[in-house]
């Protein structure tokens, strides 16, 4: 069964983008542009984070993005289609 | 080696320009750039922020350099968050605000393309989602990104002075990563070194690049260490970024062609432009 990077717990991110390093680190780039991952920030309240995943990240080693988050905001799940 | 790319913001006459200073390559980045910057324009008292050839790529590099004169004497302010990151993804070395405005001015900056906005701005509605930083004044402070700030008030006064509200720079170049193996292999070193980071893991809002969301990072640093400075790493992490050989590794990795002994001049080569400023 296919597995897919699950959003877990998004009130934990910290907004360090480890997590969109690792990304790019996988498809052998540096920058923000084309991160599978992007993390958006709140201007009113910068304490809080929005994880927003483009599916294409399933092209990925989902372990290492999970393992690259220091607050375990993801979980590589299996695909159960709903 | 390469030059340095330089945003120069004339507030005064609402200009911006591009400059690619070759002969500022020694200068390395982030403290000791800012300070070379700040004497090449010092009759406009320009605010110079900086970042440094490790930002966007290394854990724990995660700074943009602040340089300003303050009262006659050079300050070096450092602030964490998302800036250095989307300086750097924005293709310039250093952005320097020289001059001041007529009016009460926004600037809204994606990578080299300086827009100059009135004070009714909003300031979400600036740049690109995920790709973008915002310094915005709020009740007198500095904010970044909502969160992160300077403990001094110096740049606050700067800000003032020059009449400018605040600026979001968003960052939208991609950079291949030619030596992609030894690039991860180094990356997972120092990133087992963070026990050597003087501060411990919290869960506070991180600066980018940083996994420890540690509580020192709302307030941002004042002075310290050249070297580290100059790369721009956090000086929290000064235990791994004052090793030369793990500097050289990761500027050599990124195909900088610094040598061991212009590494150990940066400090020599502050203290002269410091100099030259006096």
């Amino acid at each position: 069964m296919t597995k897919i990077l699950k959003i877990i717990n998004q009130d934990k991110c910290i907004g360090c983008e480890m997590c969109v390093l690792e990304c790019q680190q996988q498809l052998k780039t540096a920058g923000l542009e084309g991160s599978y991952i992007r993390i958006l920030r709140n201007l009113s309240d910068g304490t809080k984070f929005v994880v927003s995943v483009d599916p294409k990240v399933e092209e990925l080693n989902l372990k290492k993005v999970v393992k690259a988050c220091p607050q375990e905001v993801f979980a590589e799940v299996e695909d159960n289609g709903v | 080696m390469e030059s340095k790319k330089t945003l120069f913001v004339n507030l005064s006459q609402k200009t911006a320009e591009i400059q690619l200073l070759p002969e500022l390559a020694p200068f390395v980045g982030g403290v000791t750039l800012g300070v070379k910057l700040y004497a090449l324009y010092k009759d406009f008292d320009p605010v110079v922020a900086c970042v440094g050839p490790l930002n966007g790529y290394f854990p724990l590099a995660s700074k943009t350099c602040f340089v300003v004169q303050n009262d006659g004497v050079m300050e070096d302010l450092y602030i964490g968050g998302g800036l250095s990151f989307r300086l750097k993804f924005a293709g310039i070395d250093a952005l320097v605000l020289a001059g001041s405005s007529s009016d009460d001015t926004v600037l809204d900056i994606t990578n080299t393309q300086v827009k100059f906005l009135d004070m009714h701005t909003d300031f979400d509605s600036l740049g690109l989602p995920g790709k973008k930083s915002i310094l915005q004044m709020e009740k007198g402070s500095l904010l970044l990104d909502g969160y992160f700030g300077f403990d001094s008030g110096m740049l606050e006064k700067k800000f003032v002075a020059k009449k400018l509200l605040g600026f979001s720079v968003t960052g939208t170049k991609k950079v291949p990563i030619l030596e992609s193996a030894k690039y991860q292999t180094l990356f997972t070193e120092i990133l087992g070194q963070k026990e050597l980071v003087k501060v411990g893991a919290n869960n506070y809002p991180s600066c980018s690049g940083c996994p420890l969301g540690c509580d020192k990072s709302k307030i941002g640093e004042m002075g310290g260490n050249i070297l580290v400075h100059s790369l721009v790493a956090c000086g929290y992490a000064e235990n791994i970024y004052s090793n030369l050989g793990t500097v050289f590794a990761c500027l050599d990795c990124l195909e900088y062609k610094y040598t061991h002994e212009q590494l150990e001049a940066l400090p020599d080569l502050f203290t002269k432009t410091l100099k030259e400023i006096s």
